[in-house]
């Protein structure tokens, strides 16, 4: 083979991908790759689009302090108006809002009367029930906001808009409060994009330093937003980051020069996990387009474990008298061929999970591992020296000596080689069953409190609404969601009335189903002598005669058809209406934001038997989208161990070397698991996660500790190899323990704990293999 | 409110004497001096007469009763005839009570209901920056008498009120007139005007209804 050739094809492919990559690769920040796709998902679903809908994307600003607040609040809004991410902003008191609500509602008054109108209305219309409304009117007349009612009295005697505006008026977050005035801004780019948000916050303090400068510079900004969080995570996990990747890079190169003496033999172990990494990701972003930024995070990890295969070649290579770098590989093939395709085997098992983030992640990481096996086997070794010599040191043949003399005195007693993976398998009893499960994916992160209570504090004031328990009333088509809200409107009044929740945020306040609408003007029209009854009530009451015919005339000739909810998108009140009626899938979704709720199970009862309606608690619902996410991924690693030992079956043709090969791979994940129980350390998904990789790594130690068996010259350099490549993957991944983020902390002590005991199990698959002997 | 309340009321305040006496009233005075005049009178007790003249009614609404004012932005109103209620300002609240119950309405989202409910109390506390940003004023004086005619300047007031005519003596408002767009118009006029008063805690927790908390938010 001509090396030269082997080498310009594998830089000029490399070049080629790296290129493509940097054109192609897509990546997206989105929680909802990692939510079920599955059917039984539907609040998982509406869990999604709200993660996308404009809610998550809206900031609430609030100016409290001494000074123009008001003005500021305007200022600040006008300022922010012109910056390019932001998409729309509301602040200070705007009067278009009281004329939208005119517009909108009043030649619609006779359609939004009653809830109930076949009974509502008549009732509204008895002599008693006019004659308290003359008296309301009136009482109204003489106090200082008569002016607002004698606009439109003639034409409302009932007070049906007076009615609907204060209806509305509990619906719209107030702008401006008496210690406080708000502004509401919604950016173009997704709340956890943090490169785009991140200028967005600098451009929000800045205007404020200047809007307080000039209207007072005793006032304070408070913010609230998901992308404030996205942002401030971001950079702490950078910083985080940072101090790990300097340790985990001092420690790698520190241990290639202590084994290798030379900087060649890391460039040389990069090559192949390079191109795999390359292959995997060129083929992603053509494939999964877009990748998810996680999915292509823990995928580069898992491709990580073909470090692995170049160090064997190195080492062996290293250790082999005149043998040539192909030479080498072709004694190390099987090996090679077996651990790298029972680790990809592992990984692509999980390319049947449900989350579309892991599927994919499963496929990458199969992808990254079989294509890093290929340049192990064809283009590492064009890179390599001819003589194996250049690659050994001292330090190097003594260890390597050393820890073969451990395994043979091993293999001599083989009653302690066997106490080993029994001793696992103990801990692995006891500590399962004290393995404590963290589903809460709140608990894998860890947000700066101050930011948290500033969130709160915000929020609550601006909308006073728990954003995260919601009911949900899911139909076919807006109309029948809207129908389905009326009823449901009706049910959480009365779990207010119960003490269930301290009250709702409603599109019913804002918008009714065309059908209860029409039946509000039917009942209107029902009334026969409707204007002579509100006549003689209201002339009693001091009214003129006549004064009320324009109502008469409204409800035989409306003004307007029933209220739609295109006729909201288009208002200022379209902004409430996005955030309560979302479509979900081929179905509509209608949003009831509740305040204090109270009894979960309460609301769940008040809601009993209308079909469509759910109460969305978005923790609880989490949790469980969690927890099976878990649960679905330590049955994804089961079966990938199930697989994984079939294919040893079939290569080995005997069960006994299978059940060998398998015991790292096997027995440590339930090992590590064991001991975190024991610990007490909470287990998370990333830690469920992590154990693929352990697995992944596991069978690759197994596989070249049987193989070794066979060839007692490979012994010395097949127990170096695994100290190197468990010692690298400790720099590499166990350095995240010391993560001060839970999630990084949690990847780093499974990753530590686990590769550590494949380590020390390994020499015992050996010693029980025996020589020869399989 | 009880009629021993509003004795005890009238009793507290016979008994609490002005802490001002009203300041000398300049010769013709200026709208400028007007306003000094007025945000130094702190609280105010008058008694007052309405005539609401609307369209609506067959007959003019009457009313007559006591008004208070607490700066800066406390404003109560006790109606005696036809039948006994008070009406509270209270910043962006008003309160009202009557013999059927009471009512709390914000004013905060609407600046129109605000610009409504305030002009009164920003003329009593002799705010003339917000009176202008408000309104165009023109001002006539004759003696100590003067005159206050007010245009909104909001085009959403101004489709409600035409125009507003406030007349007073010296650091006392004397007659509100607020004509309307539609062509009703209401007259207000006020006797007995006791200025410089500062209320006590107990006077102002019976007057301006304190012991209703303010709406939740």
């Amino acid at each position: 083979m001509n090396e030269a050739l082997v080498r310009a094809a594998t830089l000029v492919l490399l070049a080629g991908l790296l290129a493509m990559c940097a054109l192609r690769l897509e990546v997206t920040s989105s929680i909802t790759h990692f939510l079920p796709s599955g059917d039984e998902s539907e609040l998982a679903g509406l869990s999604r689009r709200l993660v996308e809908s404009d809610l998550s994307r809206t900031m609430v600003l609030r100016i409290r302090g001494d000074g123009d607040r008001r003005a500021a609040a305007e200022a600040l809004a006008a300022s922010l108006r012109k910056h390019p991410e932001v998409a729309w902003v509301q602040g200070g008191a705007s009067e278009s809002f009281a004329e939208a609500l005119f517009h909108l509602y009043f030649p619609r008054r006779v359609y939004l009367a009653s809830e109930d109108p076949e009974r509502g209305i008549p009732r509204m219309l008895e002599p008693e029930g006019l004659q308290r409304r003359a008296e309301t009117l009136r009482s109204r007349l003489a106090g200082p906001t008569s002016l607002l009612f004698t606009r439109h009295a003639p034409a409302d005697p009932l007070g049906l808009f007076a009615a609907l505006v204060e209806r509305a008026r509990e619906a719209e977050p107030m702008a401006v409060q008496e210690d406080a005035a708000f502004v509401f801004v919604r950016t173009r780019a997704s709340p956890f994009d943090s490169s785009r948000q991140a200028p967005v916050l600098e451009a929000i303090e800045a205007a404020f330093h200047q809007v307080a400068a000039e209207h007072g510079p005793g006032l304070a900004l408070e913010q609230s937003g998901v992308n404030r969080f996205a942002v401030a995570s971001e950079r702490s996990i950078r910083r985080d980051a940072n101090f790990i990747s300097i340790v985990s890079v001092l420690g790698v190169g520190a241990l290639f020069l202590a084994f290798f003496r030379s900087v060649r033999s890391l460039v040389l172990v990069l090559i192949p996990t390079t191109l795999g990494i390359a292959v995997a990701t060129a083929v992603a972003s053509e494939a999964f387009a877009p990748v998810h930024g996680l999915t292509l995070g823990f995928g580069l990890a898992l491709i990580g474990v073909t470090i692995d295969y170049p160090i064997h070649v190195i080492n062996h290579h290293a250790f082999a008298e005149g043998a040539t770098p192909r030479t080498t590989v072709a004694r190390l093939r099987r090996s090679l061929l077996m651990g790298g395709g029972t680790t990809a085997l592992a990984f692509g098992v999980l390319a049947l999970s449900d989350f579309p983030g892991v599927d994919d992640m499963g496929a990458f990481a199969a992808i990254g591992v079989l294509a890093a096996l290929g340049a192990t086997l064809i283009s590492l070794p064009a890179f390599m020296p001819r003589e194996g010599r250049a690659l050994s040191s001292g330090f190097q043949r003594a260890a390597a000596a050393a820890l073969a003399r451990g395994a043979r005195w091993l293999a001599r007693h083989r009653g302690v080689a066997a106490a080993l993976p029994v001793l696992f398998a103990a801990i692995a009893a006891v500590g399962l069953p004290q393995v404590r499960w963290e589903d809460d994916p709140a608990a894998l992160s860890t947000p700066d409190p101050i930011l948290v209570e500033e969130d709160r504090r915000v929020r609550a004031g601006a909308f006073g609404v728990d954003m995260d328990r919601l009911v949900v009333a899911l139909a076919p088509s807006p109309e029948a969601a809207l129908a389905l809200n009326d009823r449901v409107h009706g049910r959480l009044e009365e779990a207010v009335a119960a003490g269930h929740l301290g009250g709702i945020q409603s599109l019913h306040a804002l918008l009714w189903s065309e059908e209860l609408q029409r039946r509000n003007l039917e009942a209107l029209r029902s009334v026969q002598d409707l204007d002579a009854r509100i006549d003689t009530a209201y002339t009693q009451g001091g009214f003129r005669a006549g004064a009320f015919e324009a109502f008469g005339e409204a409800v035989r000739h409306p003004q307007a058809p029933p209220l739609r909810p295109d006729d909201l998108a288009d208002s200022p009140l379209g902004r409430l209406l996005e955030a309560a009626l979302v479509p979900l899938g081929d179905d509509w979704a209608v949003i009831t934001y509740l305040r204090e709720v109270r009894s979960k199970e309460g609301i769940r009862e008040a809601l009993a038997g209308l079909d469509g309606a759910h109460f969305f608690d978005r923790d609880a619902l989490l949790r469980e989208i969690f927890a099976g996410y878990r649960l679905s991924t330590l049955r994804l690693v089961a079966l990938g161990a199930v697989l994984i030992f079939a294919t040893l079956l079939v290569c080995y043709r005997r069960l006994r070397a299978a059940l060998l090969v398998l015991l790292p791979s096997a027995l440590v994940p339930l090992t590590t698991l064991g001991l975190l129980g024991m610990l007490g350390i909470p287990v998370n998904l990333l830690a469920v996660v992590s154990l693929i990789l352990v697995m992944g790594m596991g069978v690759d130690y197994g596989v070249f500790a049987l193989e070794c068996s066979r060839d007692p010259r490979r012994m010395a350099p097949t127990m170096l190899s695994l100290l190197v490549c468990c010692l690298t993957t400790i720099f590499v991944f166990g350095t995240l323990a010391l993560s001060e983020h839970p999630a990084l902390r949690s990847i780093g002590l499974t990753t530590g704990i686990g590769i550590s005991l494949a380590f020390l199990v390994s020499p015992a698959v050996l010693a029980l293999a025996g020589e020869g002997d399989v | 409110m009880p009629l021993a309340h509003a004795l005890l009321i009238a009793l507290l305040l016979w008994a609490a004497p002005p802490r001002a006496r009203a300041a000398e009233v300049p010769a013709a005075p200026t709208l400028e001096q007007v306003m000094r005049l007025l945000s130094e009178s702190e609280g105010v007790r008058a008694r007052y007469r309405e005539q609401k003249h609307l369209r609506l009614l067959a007959r003019p609404l009457e009313s007559e009763g006591m008004l208070f004012f607490d700066p800066p932005d406390h404003l109560a109103r006790q109606v005696e005839k036809p039948g006994r209620a008070q009406l509270v300002v209270r910043g962006d609240e008003v309160v009202m009570r009557d013999a059927t119950g009471q009512e709390q309405l914000r004013l905060d989202r609407s600046e129109v209901a605000r610009g409504l409910v305030e002009s009164v109390a920003v003329v009593l506390r002799g705010d003339l920056a917000l009176l202008r940003s408000r309104y165009e004023v023109a001002f006539r004086s004759d003696g100590s008498a003067w005159v206050m005619d007010l245009t909104p300047r909001s085009r959403a007031l101004r489709s409600l009120v035409r125009s507003m005519a406030i007349q007073g003596v010296g650091c006392e408002l004397r007659r509100v007139e607020v004509r309307e767009g539609g062509g009703d118009w209401t007259v207000t006029e006020f006797t007995e005007v006791e200025t410089g008063l500062r209320f006590t805690a107990e006077q102002r927790e019976e007057i301006f209804l304190l012991d209703i908390p303010p709406l939740a938010r």
